[in-house]
């Protein structure tokens, strides 16, 4: 492999990590704070890339749609939440993977039904190139990264400074306790599902030009993304950066080299890891209940 | 009833799933006194605090905290209109510094003076930066006291502070307790019975999920035996 | 012999009013309820005796169907010794997967199972397209062997040995239900931790539970090869992981009629709707969020347990009147 080939292919899957880590930090933080595994993110992640497809198509402005797929995205969530989540954190995981599973159907069947099952494109909103190290590259993907570096910076302060941040961190580590100094715990909950809901439709609205947007787009990302917060480790932020900047690049050489590999190679990641820590890599097996 | 009570518990029953472990049980605990719930392990002292904290929702009974009938709401409601429990765990945020874990006792109450906190534990000032992982039992003990005196404090219950600590930082609670006193009701579940007598303007022994005995004079308490009366 | 006519008489009749519903009802309505009750029941024991939910289940149903439509593609002409591959071939899958997989704690079960279906797909529609022939599939129908007591082709023939095959499934789960395995089982779900404390191997008991529950998947995939006479990696689509959970719900986990019942009303309901109405999800996302609201104990397990949940109550009652 040559030094522009070499470089090419980390950029491509730096791009990668960074659209997995947008679509999986959420869930394993979500996971972390109110013992859920929400499989609606999914459909929050399609209505993302589909409301970008009809502005992009429509007004001709990418930001713009982008914009416009996260409000849609963080309405639709907020009256998933509001009507089933009350009910569904007092039970525990599996009911809320059941149930979100049923959300994300009801989501795929509307999703069918108002664009039709056709594929759509949605035109690269910057469309210039860059040289680095004897090969071009678009310069999109550098944009997709720069985001979420700024995502994940942003994401640390947030958890660090602010107090809302802190009552999250507290509440990942025990959330009677956190009740108990007299923290409405059900509003950060909200907070939380929204801003896992807006982060999914980022990644979606980001996704939708490297890919086409299609009503399985979710169903399609959904193996992986589970991977990605499996290998790092449920509710673990520093894991899922890790196992998104893995499975990013082993997915990019794994295409360069053979195809089929790359979509095998996160499956064999994942068992290896199975093999040595039962719960990722940085999860901690205390993390249940 | 009495309206000198700041908290009192109408005749509850808890369980866990098919079995029960808390009967009928009633008490009342009067303002400014100190009241101290014995019994051995597994009487249902945690169960009974935790059901009035709202963190159990009790099969039947109420709880009434200064004329409020306060049953079935959600624990930090209970919290905010002054009842605060203080687990009987010993476990503050582990990743959060002590100044951390104040302030998110601050903004939950609004309360931002802190210097209550500083009078009755001093020694938390120098540990502001240190991280709850690395403090000692009695300093979370401290910490978990502290947390809770901040805002509106009517009724402070605490679940077997001393459990497990040296008896010279069981000394230093048992001082804060008697400041404490005087600020707010407390009802302490307490093994010790040392601890107990000396503290105790009523007290309560329960067994086997029942409100066995309610001594509410001197003489009663002074004369309690763990081996007789447990 | 006439205790344990007793004991599972009950199932025969079961299966046996299955197949004189064949009167009314469309052959091939009666052998995919058949069929998908049987996987249906491979979850259901899964969930209800060893409080595993499984999300990848059409992965562990597919490697069979694709073990029974390898051999009668390119080897043999007989479809029992196809069936009995294919068998072989899901057992020795759930083994090996299992080894790893019961030991994750429950939702990382789920979602390894869920990676694994997806995976199970990619492999068999793109890795090994040249063996498999990618979604073009491999067909076989013509090749089967036909005997004059068992002609695969026959739908009537067919529904015959399927009940024969479920009615053997029920009885064998029975079986193990009233045995010490099954009571192990169930510990393992209600409390796995004392139950380690008390120094039982637990993780052999759910490896042991899961390898048996997806023979039963295997059996199920197996019957689908041979009914159909083809596979293609539709069968392990990982769109449709979520089905057998809705099914499953629907019925009620754990109870020894759910998985039948839930099969029953799920696939008609299917039918009706599908004739009048493309977008499947819709209907069933719609059912299963309704069915989980409902209070999660589906149909058959709220019939069981109707008349018992009348006696507590008018004990209640008695006792607080008192
Ligand atoms: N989460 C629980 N689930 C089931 N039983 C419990 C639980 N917590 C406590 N118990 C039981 O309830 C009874 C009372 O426990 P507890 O209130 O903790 O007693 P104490 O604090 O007086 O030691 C005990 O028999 C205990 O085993
Ligand atoms: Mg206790």
């Amino acid at each position: 492999m040559s030094v522009p080939e070499l470089a090419g292919t980390v950029v491509i899957g730096l791009a990668m990590s960074a659209i997995f880590f947008m679509l999986s930090v959420g869930l394993s933080l979500s996971y972390g704070l109110m013992r859920i595994v929400s499989l609606d993110q999914f459909l929050y992640y399609s209505v993302g890339a589909y409301m970008t497809y009809v502005v992009t198509s429509q007004a001709g402005n990418f930001w713009l749609g982008l914009l416009t797929g996260v409000i849609a995205s963080c309405t639709l969530a907020l009256t998933v939440e509001k009507s089933l989540y009350r009910r569904i954190y007092e039970k525990g995981v599996m009911f809320s993977m059941i149930t979100s599973y049923g959300v994300l159907l009801v989501g795929i069947g509307a999703i069918k039904y108002i664009w039709g099952l056709v594929p759509r494109p949605v035109m690269t909103p910057i469309v210039g190139h860059v040289s680095l190290l004897g090969t071009t590259l678009p310069v999109y993907r550098f944009v997709v990264i720069g985001l979420a570096v700024v995502l994940y910076i942003g994401l640390r302060l947030f958890l660090e400074r602010t107090i809302v941040g802190k009552a999250i961190r507290a509440g990942i580590e025990d959330v009677d306790k956190t009740e108990g100094l007299g923290i409405d715990v059900y509003r950060i909950f909200t907070l939380v599902f929204l801003l896992t809901a807006g982060l999914s439709a980022l990644a979606g609205g980001i996704h939708a030009p490297l890919i086409m947007v299609d009503p399985h787009m979710g169903l399609k990302i959904i193996a992986t993304a589970f991977m990605i917060v499996i290998i790092g480790g449920l509710g673990s932020i520093k894991g899922t950066v890790v196992s998104s900047l893995l499975i990013g690049q082993v997915m990019a050489f794994g295409f360069t080299i053979w195809a089929p590999a790359a979509e095998m190679a996160p499956f064999v990641i994942m068992l290896l890891v199975f093999l040595i820590r039962p719960t990722g890599l940085y999860g901690s097996q205390y993390l249940r209940r | 009833m009495a309206t000198g009570a700041a908290l009192q518990v109408n005749n509850m029953n808890v369980s866990y799933g098919e079995s029960r472990v808390l009967f009928d049980a009633s008490l009342t605990f009067p303002a400014s006194a100190v009241s101290v719930i014995v019994g051995r392990n597994g009487a249902g002292k945690t169960t009974l605090l935790k059901a009035i904290a709202g963190f159990l929702k009790p099969g039947s009974g109420s709880v009434v905290l200064g004329g409020d009938e306060i049953t079935g709401l959600r624990p930090y409601q209970v919290v905010r209109k002054g009842l605060k429990y203080i687990p009987q765990d010993k476990e503050v945020f582990s990743d959060l510094t002590v100044r951390e874990n104040l302030e998110l006792a601050s903004y939950a109450m609004k309360d931002h003076d802190w210097s209550k906190v500083l009078r009755y534990f001093p020694k938390l000032q120098q540990l502001m930066h240190r991280k709850g992982a690395y403090l000692s039992g009695g300093e979370r003990q401290m910490l978990m006291m502290g947390r809770a005196i901040l805002g509106k404090t009517h009724v402070l219950l605490v679940d077997e502070p001393t459990e497990g600590l040296a008896p010279s930082i069981v000394q230093d609670l048992v001082a804060a307790f008697k400041q404490l006193a005087s600020h707010c009701t407390l009802v302490l579940v307490e093994q010790n019975l040392a601890v107990a007598r000396e503290l105790a303007d009523q007290l309560y022994l329960m067994k086997e999920g029942k409100v066995v005995a309610h001594l509410a004079d001197r003489a009663g308490i002074e004369s309690l035996a763990f081996e007789k009366d447990l | 012999m006439m205790r344990l006519l007793k004991t599972y008489g009950t199932i025969l009749l079961v299966f046996a009013g299955v197949g004189v519903l064949r009167l009314a009802l469309p052959g091939a309505f009666l052998i995919h309820v058949t069929i998908f009750s049987i996987y249906t029941m491979a979850f259901s024991f899964l969930m209800g005796r060893l409080g595993l939910v499984s999300f990848g289940q059409p992965a562990y149903m597919g490697i069979a169907a694709y073990g029974t439509g390898l051999y009668l593609h390119y080897f043999g002409t007989n479809p029992l010794l196809g069936m009995m591959v294919g068998i072989i071939a899901g057992v020795a899958f759930a083994g090996v997967i299992g080894g790893l997989f019961v030991r994750l704690s429950s939702s990382y079960f789920t979602l390894a199972n869920l990676a694994l279906c997806a995976i199970g797909f990619f492999v068999f529609q793109r890795a090994l397209v040249h063996i498999t022939r990618g979604d073009t599939g491999l067909w076989y129908l013509g090749r089967m062997e036909r005997w004059p007591l068992l002609n695969f082709r026959d739908p009537d023939h067919f529904l015959t040995f399927a009940l024969i095959v479920a009615a053997g499934i029920w009885i064998v789960v029975k079986g193990l239900d009233r045995s010490v395995f099954g009571a192990a089982c169930l510990a393992v779900k209600a409390n796995e931790r004392k139950l380690q404390f008390l120094g039982y191997n637990t993780y052999r008991i759910k490896w042991l539970g899961f390898v048996m529950a997806n023979s039963i998947a295997a059996v199920a995939g197996t019957l689908y090869a041979v009914y159909f006479g083809f596979v293609s990696p539709a069968i392990m689509d990982v769109l449709r992981a979520p089905e057998v959970v809705v099914v499953g719900l629907l019925g009620g986990v754990g109870s020894l009629y759910g998985p039948l019942i839930g099969t029953f009303v799920y696939i008609a309901m299917q039918d009706l709707v599908s004739a009048i109405f493309v977008y499947w999800e819709l209907v069933v996302g719609t059912m299963l969020v309704l069915v989980m609201m409902a209070g999660e104990r589906g149909i058959a397990s709220l019939l069981e347990s109707a008349p018992r949940l009348l006696r507590m109550r008018a004990r209640h009652d008695r006792s607080s009147a008192g």
